[in-house]
């Protein structure tokens, strides 16, 4: 109990009004204990797992199973940390949205005379604070094991270690996002998992490689964040063919739509 | 004087619904005004305009002599409010849930925890959850939640609601010590009694307008009081009393008989006065009741008497 309170920011430590606003999310969502644990699940735990498993597989097979590190399994690692890690940043996200509105405790911050855009937008930086590093950890799990079990085959270059660090930055960013605009949106918490579910792993996947769409497959997120993506770890036939610019525009309008919404909404429901 | 609340023809419709109805209110510095009205009269749509937290369809708004939506940063920068019953993160330990709101208030709120939590009497236990929290506990962390404002204006929705009685005494005490600080309460209630122990000057509500503002005494001495009085052969006591010129009229409760005085007639001389009357024309007096008009008794005629003319 004592700790609890040593955690706190102390008086005479107090930060600026936008970093304070921001830290009040952190300290929610971390806090949170449940969904703290299916985040380190999805993020950290899921890279254990992975190399582990492929380890015992070529421990108990060496002929039929390869080494479980080098480029092969890491380029592997890295889409599944990517899904898994959106998925747990959209839980973040929509936590960060719903949740005040949820325990009722929004209005108390609008009665305090803070702008309503300024509570909003603390969230991004608040949410990220805490997904960034769990995916962070995730992902040097998932180099420490691609190079100490590579047993001699080849493995990605610091660079592209860097790369790929960076994709999956924005990748999971992009779901926080997502998830924060919904979330703020709905303003509730389990209907904007259910929905963000639904549409990160079924509905945007099947729409993605439906090539009758066209030019419409460009609009997808996933399409569009999949064209960032490191090429050395992506299959060409696995990629949407589209621009960088066309990519760039699909991922800022996401970004911008999705924020746009939940500020909106933030800034004239009844508190 | 000077009026810590302001509003003007102050309006809120809901579809077709008019749930504040051209109000103007005046709640006047360091006092406890009282904003009395039935459920569902426009009391906490009164409030939730004033702090921003719905807008209002027309009308003028000054809180702190600010006008609000406009300034209204500065208007609720040195206001606490509790509207409907306090909420919480669950989740979060006592401190924490005053943390995140004085992050969102001014940097000084933080050095504020303490105190405000030692002032509520939570300081024992403000790392627990507050999922453990009783609704006793739960309305003073939403009180020491107030008090990092600093607060110059209290607004308080229902305070008590869900309390026991000894919740309700130790609230009701520490609201006067506030008042006593200078501060200004203003108290939204449905419960006469509450208003009428707590504040010195009220506005009464119905049907999202209000119908009477002003001091407790200045409101129930609108009303007339009365005495109430049993005795023998009621019909002949009743034309004794009526000859007398400080008595409004007389009516007839059963087996008893209600003397509302007029204006300006002192009740216990009158009741002292009707006792010789009647016990020297040879009728016994049984029961002989003087009741001061209150402001339960003028908060039911006004309202009755609007719905009467409806």
């Amino acid at each position: 109990m004592v700790a609890t309170a040593e955690r706190l920011p102390a008086v005479e430590r107090v930060p600026r009004m936008p970093f304070r606003l921001a830290r009040a999310e952190l300290l929610k969502l971390r806090r949170r204990r449940g969904l703290m644990i299916t985040a380190a699940l999805l993020t950290i735990a899921s890279m254990i797992v992975m190399f582990v498993a492929l380890e015992l597989f070529h421990v108990s097979n060496s002929v039929k199973h390869g080494p479980a590190g080098g480029f092969e399994n890491f380029r592997r690692s890295v889409f599944v940390l990517s899904q898994l890690g959106s998925i747990a940043a959209a839980m973040i996200g929509a936590s960060a949205g719903a949740d005040d509105l949820g325990a009722g405790v929004f209005r108390d911050l609008v009665a305090t005379g803070r702008s309503r855009a300024a509570l909003f937008l603390a969230r991004i930086p608040g949410g990220l604070a805490v997904i960034w590093p769990l995916v962070a950890i995730g992902f040097v799990v998932s180099c420490i094991f691609t190079v100490t079990l590579a047993g001699g085959l080849p493995t990605p270059s610091t660079q592209l270690f860097v790369e790929c660090a960076l994709w999956i930055g924005l990748t999971v960013g992009l779901a926080f996002l997502l998830g924060l605009g919904l979330g703020s949106l709905i303003g509730s918490r389990a209907p904007t998992i259910a929905i963000l579910f639904a549409w990160i792993l079924i509905l945007e996947p099947i729409l993605t490689h439906i090539t009758a769409l066209g030019v419409g497959r460009d609009a997808m997120l996933s399409a569009a964040v999949g064209h960032l993506a490191p090429s050395s770890i992506v299959h060409g036939e696995m990629r949407v063919p589209m621009t960088l610019g066309v990519s760039i525009v699909v991922i800022g309008a996401w970004a911008v739509v999705s924020l746009g919404a939940g500020l909106w909404r933030t800034q004239t429901r009844d508190a | 004087m000077d009026f810590v609340v302001e509003t003007r023809g102050l309006t809120k419709h809901f579809g077709t619904r008019v749930a504040v109805d051209n109000v103007d209110l005046r709640v006047p510095r360091g006092s406890a005004f009282g904003y009395l009205g039935p459920n569902g009269a426009g009391k906490t749509t009164l409030i939730r305009m004033l702090l921003g937290l719905t807008r209002a369809t027309s009308g003028d708004m000054r809180v702190l002599g600010c006008p609000v939506p406009a300034r209204r940063a500065e208007a609720l920068r040195r206001v606490g409010a509790i509207v409907e019953e306090p909420r919480f993160h669950n989740h979060l330990t006592g401190r924490e849930n005053l943390w995140i709101v004085a992050a969102a208030r001014e940097p000084a709120a933080h050095a504020r925890i303490d105190g405000a939590l030692a002032r509520v009497g939570l300081a024992e236990r403000a790392d627990e959850r507050v999922r453990s929290y009783s609704q006793g506990m739960r309305q003073r962390l939403g009180v020491a939640r107030c008090l990092l404002a600093d607060p110059e204006l209290l607004i308080l929705d229902e305070p008590t609601n869900g309390l026991d009685p000894a919740g309700i005494n130790e609230f009701r005490a520490f609201v006067g010590e506030l008042v006593g600080e200078g501060r200004t309460i203003l108290l939204s209630s449905h419960l006469l009694g509450e208003v009428e122990r707590i504040c010195d000057a009220v506005a009464i509500v119905d049907r999202g307008r209000v119908v009477a503002q002003g001091s407790i005494a200045e409101l129930s001495a609108r009303e007339s009081s009365s005495i109430v009085i049993g005795c023998d052969d009621p019909p002949r006591a009743r034309s004794l009393i009526a000859s007398l010129g400080h008595v409004a009229r007389v009516d007839t409760e059963g087996e008893s008989l209600r003397v509302v005085l007029g204006s300006g007639a002192e009740i216990e001389p009158t009741a002292a006065e009707l006792n010789r009357l009647l016990v020297s024309a040879g009728l016994a007096v049984h029961r002989l009741d003087p009741q001061h008009a209150s402001l339960e008794q003028t908060f039911l005629d006004i309202t009755s008497r609007l719905e009467d003319a409806a």
